[in-house]
This record gives C-alpha cells, structure tokens and sequence, in this order.
C-alpha cells in the first residue's frame, strides 16, 4: 500500500517536472515573438465615454495586426487612476495597454502621488479632443474678439464652466486667459462636458473651453455658437469657425488621448503595439467612427509622443504650481 | 399634420420586425434580471452591453438597449420586495413598502402593484415623451443649479418621514451620518481630496451602490441570521398577483401624480430614478391623509416610488432627442450607442432620421408591454425566492452582496466598503436607527453641497444675492417653500390639534403608524 502511494507521488512529480519543462521550452520559443497571449486594454473610464468607445474603435483592426485578442477592461475609479495604477504594478510584458490624456499628467500633482508618468512608456497618439469657446446662441458677442474685449474690460465678471478645478477644459480656459491678459471667473461642474454646455445654454454662465464634440448637440439644437477653436488647425465638425490663432491670439490646446504600456516593456513589445495600433487608426471603422463622434484623428509616434508626453509634463507642473492646485508630488 | 402624425407611423415598419422585436424582448428580460441582481443596475446593464450592440443595425441596437433600460429600473423592484435589498437604487423607496406587504403574507400583491404601476409610469412616459419631445426642447434649459439646489433639499427633508418605526432623532442621526460619508472625496469646487486617508479608490468618494447594498443587504441578512431563533418563519404564501380594481383605484392618484413627477425630474439633467422616486414617495406621504401607513406595507407607497423611477424613464429621452442632451446616466451611455451607429441623438435626428426617431418612441411602448408581461408572469417563478430555507437564502444574500460590489467596478475595495456598511446597518439595526436617511443623504448628499456651492460662487458669495436668486428663479422659490411647509407642518398640526388628536399627530412624526 505504502509503495504504491509512492510510486504515485513519484509518477505526479515526475509528469509535473516534464510538464513543466515543456511549457518552460514552449514559452522560450515563443517569448520572443510578441504577443505570446491576449492583449489587455485597460480603460479607466466608464463604458460609453470618449476613452473607451475610443479604444473600442481600435480593437477590431489592432486583433487583426497582432492576431491575438485585444480584450477592454474598464477599470473605473478616481478619474482613471485606478487603472493606471495597476498597470504600474502589473508585469512590463507589454499585454496590458492603456488609454489616457493630459490628466494622467495631472493627477500626479492634484492628489494622486500614486501615479507617476515615469511608470508609463507612451507608445502612440490617436485622436485629439479640442476646446472650443462656446457661448449661448444669443449672446451679445459676435466674435472671439468682442468676447475678450468685453472679458478685459470686465475683470472676473465673465463667468466660464469647466468640468472641474484643474480638469482639462479648465486648463484650456487658463490658457486663453493668459494669452489675452483677461481673468475669468471660473465655474465647476461636475460629471463630464455636457454638465458645462447645459450650464451655457440656460445662461447661467457666460461661457465654457469644454470639448467641441460635446458642445455640438446644443449648437445644432440653436442653443450655443461656437466663437473659436482652441487648435492649431480648424475643426472638422465646424470648418466655418476660426482658430483663436487665425485671430491672433496665440492659444492652442489640444487635448491628446494616447495609448500606454509598462516602462520597461521590451522594445519589439512597443513596436509591435505601435504598428497595430497605427494600422487600426488607418483603418475605415476608426475614421467613421471619429468622423461622428467630432474627435479629429491625430497620429504621433512612439518617439514624438513620448518627447511630447516629457514636455507636458513639465508645463502642467509648473501651470498647476502657479494656480495653486498642485497638492501632491509622485512618489 | 400629415408630418407630425408620420413622427408616430413612420417608425412602425422598423420596429415591427421579427428581429427587433426578439431583440426589445431579450432586452426587455436581460434588464429585469439585471435589476433584480443587487449590485447590478441599469447604467452596468446597458453600458456592459454596448459593446455587444456593434454588430447589430442601429434600431435593434437601441431598441435591445432601451428594453434593458425600463426593464432593470423595474427589474429592481422584485428584490426590493423579496429581499429588501433594493436591486437598483431606484428601488430604494419601493423596498420601504413592498417588503413589509410581502412580509405580511402578501408578496403577490405588492409585486403586482409594482409591476402595474411600473409599467403605467412607463407606459404614460413614453407618451409624454413622444408629445413632447418635438415640441418643448427647453424645458430641461430651466433647471439650473439653484434649482437642482432646491430639489436636493426637498429630498433631503422627507428623510425625517421615510423611517418608519422609529424616532425623528434617529432619523436624522442616521441621515448626518450619511452626510458626513458623502463628504469623502474631491472637493465639487477646488478639487482638493477630503477624508481620503491616501486612498484613491476614495477620490470620487464612496460607492453609493456597494454602500447601499451593504447597508441594506448585508446588514439585514446579518440581523436575520441572529434573530432567526426567535422569530417565527416569514409567511411565504404568494396570493393573488394581478392587482385587484379597489387596489389600483386606490392608487390611481398617486400613480398619476408619480408619472408627472418622475416625468420631469427625469427631464432635468443631471437627476435620475432615484430622486424622482424619492420626491414621489415624498410627495405622496406629505399630501396623504393617512402618512402614517407608508412604510408599512401600503399601496400608495409602492406606487409612488415604481411609478415615479419608470416614468423617469421616458422623462430622460425628452433633453436627449430634443437638444442632444442625456437626463440621467443611462441616457448618457445611449449617446455612445447612438454614435456607435453614426448617429447623433438630438434635434437634428427628427429630421434626419424620423422613423429612427418614431421607432425609438414605439419600441420603449413594446418595451414596457414585454416588461408588464414578463413582470406579471414571472412573479411566481421571482416568488420562488421565498420559498427558499432561510439559511441557504440569507447565505445566498451574503454572497450576492459580494459579488454585485465586486462587479461594479471590478474592485475588491467596493466589496470592502461594503463589508463596512453592513457591518454600520447591523449596528444600526440593534440601535433601532433607519438606513433610509443615511442612503436618502448619501445620493442627495453631494448634488446639494455642489449645487449650493456653485450657487454661491455665481452669487459671489454674497448671501443677499443668493437669497435673492429664489426670487428670480420660481421653480426654486416654490420648491423652497415646499420644503419649509414640510419641515413645519408637524409643528402647525401640533398646535391645532385637541388633546386626543395631539396623541396622534405625535405617533405621526415618530412614525409608529
């Protein structure tokens, strides 16, 4: 009896060593060839937002560059955080992508001392998000610069929705400030664009810099014009609006949404995800997707986008530093 | 008049297909299950199936999505009955009324009267929606912060009602608590983290769900696991489902003043289902003759909280087909399916797809046809549920409470928060203090403090020109007002009242009906 559970146990660590070793061969093979499995696509917003129907937008033909699965995770929490927080910590294989914007950058500085854009190698751009100066239908100014003249002659009277203090539309509005030598007075609502676009076309805010895209229902309802665009070229959904640099006032601030790994991921690992991820921004599902939507497509490369994602860093310190919502450091 | 009638024909061809209508139909019962699943609501419901919509033509899309939508707002009524855990947050209010009726022996009746009432609330929505759609685009424009200032306020006051069986005090013992909690997060106007302790998960404050669930969940299969040696066996008799005539005569005021009010405040961005059952229930238990009997199992209760969330339903269509604009959170994900499509919800869909926009009106009717159906016909199968040994039931419950906080954002964080809820409603229970409050000030808690801070800043901090603001705004200085009459009347009632009747009035703010 004794023997026999010996000779049992011997077979089932032998067989477990060979299976092992079988798999630990199998893996070196194909260890180099990357993906060796299932791609994870984090997105640290809610189904639906402009993150992930983004990302969604991207996975049919990224599946088809990599011929593995692209599988989206929405791992919502603290404005995204929580996502890349774990893709921080998870293994720098390159199987888990993420898709953020500029507030990856900030919450390093407004609370998040979690996050810190070292821990994230940037491997493509794929669609900007632009601020547009909107105000209700009726309002008493014609262009953008009747806007600022009144603004300059009233200090702190003209009031301008944000979708929070610090949030991206609130640094847009921050730049036309600052380009113009105006102040506004700023108004926070929370919970996404649409809350800052209602808030203009009910008149109890002058204005808002929220996202183009998300102002257009109530542009097309008659409720809101658009007086600028905060972009370095004119935006596809109003070709007939100018930018503010047409007008001479030297203000661009596109929103960027981007694509993450791990720092650390293997280089062919970053590679092979930019070639995918470039193919399926190319490809008919994403232009048509982005053409309704109102995002304008907008491709940088792993090296441009990291030098960018570098230097926007270093302007959204110091700008939160000057507002004084810099609270935290990353650790 | 040949045009205006096309907005209602022109969408029958696309709607009365065979596909669309299994789709409205598989919707329809994907929704009422993912109600019923506390933990699941009908933002998860819609939002996880999106992404599976991609391949689908627009209007089986939205037409699957709508039925997911007014069936799992309704869906969460059943647990709220069977379990007292309220399947959605919408549910909140109808677990107030629908558990005691069912505790009573009568679980047919009040899954009856919520099926029925859901579905007229619905039903009646959806014609409201489709009347006025086209027509007034700018009433969701008039609802600005003070508005939404004072609508919070007026929820906040019926917190001292909804307990039954329990003290005013305890009332607002437990809706400070819960205050409190809401506190936790960014600040609404500097951004800064309060009362985070370094937590990220905490930056946008506490998971009202996993809280919910928690709170009422865990902490009343707690307290059943202990009190299970004392009390007798819950009846588990079913009795008649189909609402009987001198019931729903009964209700029919309410259900019809629960349709215009979840209606409109399903119209108002930046609200939902939840508040507008919650200002129903209000409503109804403030111009009631009998307050007393809410909470304990009537009628009037279950009608006023299902009518009032299912009428939300159609309400939050109106901003979204009218200016492009979402009424709640679950119209904000159909902005996403409907650009999935190439489409743009709002104005300009009325004239460029006018069946799309007639089939929307028509399949949220089938919808809430398939919804009165399977409601009706499956309470016995949902009654099932009760017949289950407590034990394995409350077993059940405890882990349906982990796996619906988990699921709601993957996050084994949400199952802590709601280990610590349940563990604050068990305390609460043998304190003999009502959740209600804490969860009423935990959904209102945030939307007053931003609304009331927003408010001020566009004053300019000036507490003359805040005051003054009431004024300018009727839809505020009327709901204030309400709020003040509310706040006051026991007060008046005490006063009038002779010796005999003061006993009672008294009886009637502490609730012991």
């Amino acid at each position: 009896m004794k023997n026999k559970f010996t000779a049992i146990m011997v077979l089932t660590v032998s067989l477990t060593m060979l299976l092992m070793l079988v798999c630990g061969s199998a893996q070196g093979k194909t260890g180099t060839h990357f993906p060796s499995k299932d791609i994870t696509f984090l997105i640290g917003n809610a189904p639906g937002g402009a993150n992930d129907l983004t990302a969604r937008a991207l996975i049919p033909a990224m599946e088809k560059a990599l011929g593995r699965n692209v599988i989206p995770v929405n791992l919502e929490g603290a404005n995204g955080a929580v996502a890349a927080i774990k893709m921080a910590r998870d293994p720098a294989d390159g199987h888990e992508i993420l898709i953020h914007s500029q507030s990856l950058i900030m919450m390093q500085y407004t609370g998040q001392p979690d996050v810190n854009i070292k821990n994230y190698q940037p491997i493509i751009e794929v669609a900007e998000d632009i601020p547009a100066v909107t105000v209700a239908a009726d309002a008493k100014w014609k262009d953008l610069k009747e806007f600022i003249s009144y603004a300059r002659s009233n200090p702190r009277k003209v009031k301008v929705a944000t979708s929070g203090a610090g949030s991206v539309w609130h640094i847009a509005g921050v730049k036309l400030e600052k380009a113009t030598g105006v102040q506004f007075s700023f108004i926070p609502y929370q919970g996404g664009g649409a809350k800052s676009s209602v808030a203009v076309a009910s008149h109890e805010v002058d204005a808002t810099t929220t996202s183009a895209a998300e102002v257009k229902p109530l542009v097309d309802s008659g409720k809101l014009k658009v007086l600028a665009v905060l972009s370095d070229e004119r935006h596809p959904l109003y070709p007939n609006i100018p930018t503010a640099k047409e007008l001479g006032i030297d203000v661009s601030y596109p929103v960027w949404r981007g694509i993450f790994c791990r720092k650390g991921a293997p280089a062919e690992a970053v590679k092979a995800l930019h070639d995918a991820i470039k193919a399926a921004i190319e490809s008919e599902g994403y232009r048509k997707f982005m053409e309704t939507s109102g995002f304008p497509i907008k491709y940088r490369g792993t090296e441009e986008f990291t030098k960018m994602v570098q230097q926007e860093d270093e302007f959204h310190k110091a700008l939160l530093t000057e507002l004084g919502l810099k609270i935290s450091d990353p650790r | 008049m040949a045009n205006l009638l096309g907005l209602y024909t022109s969408g029958l061809g696309l709607v009365f297909k065979p596909d669309v209508i299994l789709f409205t139909f598989a919707g329809t019962f994907l929704g009422i299950i993912i109600g019923a699943l506390p933990g699941l609501t009908a933002v998860m419901g819609v939002a996880i199936l999106i992404p599976l919509t991609y391949g689908l033509s627009a209007e089986v899309a939205l037409m699957a999505l709508l039925g997911v939508y007014c069936g799992a707002v309704y869906g969460g009524s059943i647990s709220a009955t069977l379990l007292s855990i309220p399947g959605t947050p919408a549910a909140v209010m109808t677990t107030m009324d629908a558990h005691p009726m069912a505790k009573k022996g009568e679980a047919g009746r009040a899954l009856g009267l919520a099926t029925v009432c859901s579905f007229i609330g619905g039903a009646l929505s959806v014609i409201a929606l489709s009347v006025s759609a086209p027509l007034i685009a700018n009433f969701a424009l008039k609802f600005t912060s003070i508005e939404l200032f004072s609508i919070a306020i007026f929820g906040l006051s019926i917190m001292a009602y909804v307990a039954p069986g329990s003290s005013v005090l305890k009332a607002f013992v437990s809706g400070i608590f819960g205050l409190l909690i809401a506190t936790i997060g960014l600040d609404p106007m500097s951004a800064y983290p309060r009362f985070t302790f370094g937590r990220p998960e905490l930056i946008t404050g506490v998971e009202f769900i996993s809280a919910m669930i928690g709170l009422f969940g865990l902490g009343e299969a707690l307290s059943q696991v202990e009190a299970r040696a004392v009390v007798a066996e819950v009846q588990t008799a079913l009795g008649r489902i189909i609402p009987r005539w001198d019931d729903m005569k009964r209700i029919i005021g309410t259900m019809l003043r629960s349709t215009v009010i979840g209606t409109i405040i399903g119209a108002i961005p930046g609200t939902g289902a939840t508040i507008a059952s919650i200002v129903s229930y209000g409503q109804e238990k403030r111009i009631s003759k009998h307050p007393e009997r809410f909470g304990t199992g009537c009628p009037e209760g279950i009608a006023a909280s299902e009518t009032a969330n299912n009428a939300c339903t159609g309400g939050a269509m109106i901003p979204l087909l009218s200016l492009g604009i979402p009424g709640d959170s679950v119209t904000a994900l159909l902005v996403g399916a409907f650009m999935i499509h190439g489409l743009r919800p709002g104005p300009l869909l009325f004239t460029e797809r006018p069946d799309l926009v007639s089939a929307i009106f028509l399949g949220m009717f089938v919808a809430n046809v398939f919804m009165l159906i399977l409601g009706l016909g499956g309470a016995r199968l949902f009654a099932m549920i009760l017949k289950i040994p407590k034990d394995l039931l409350n077993t059940l419950v405890i882990a349906l409470c982990f796996v619906g906080s988990y699921a709601i954002r993957n996050s084994v964080f949400d199952m802590e928060v709601m280990l610590a809820f349940g563990a604050l409603g068990y305390a609460f229970r043998k304190a003999g203090i009502p959740d209600a409050p804490l969860v009423l000030a935990l959904i209102l808690g945030p939307m007053m403090e931003s609304n009331l801070r927003r408010t001020l800043a566009l004053c300019d901090g000036n507490v003359v020109t805040f005051l003054q603001a009431f004024t300018q705004h009727p839809i505020a200085g009327v709901t204030m007002l309400a709020t003040v009459a509310l706040l006051l009347s026991p007060l008046i009632i005490r006063r009038r009242s002779t010796a005999p009747q003061r006993i009672r009035a008294e009886d009637r703010i502490s609730g012991k009906g």
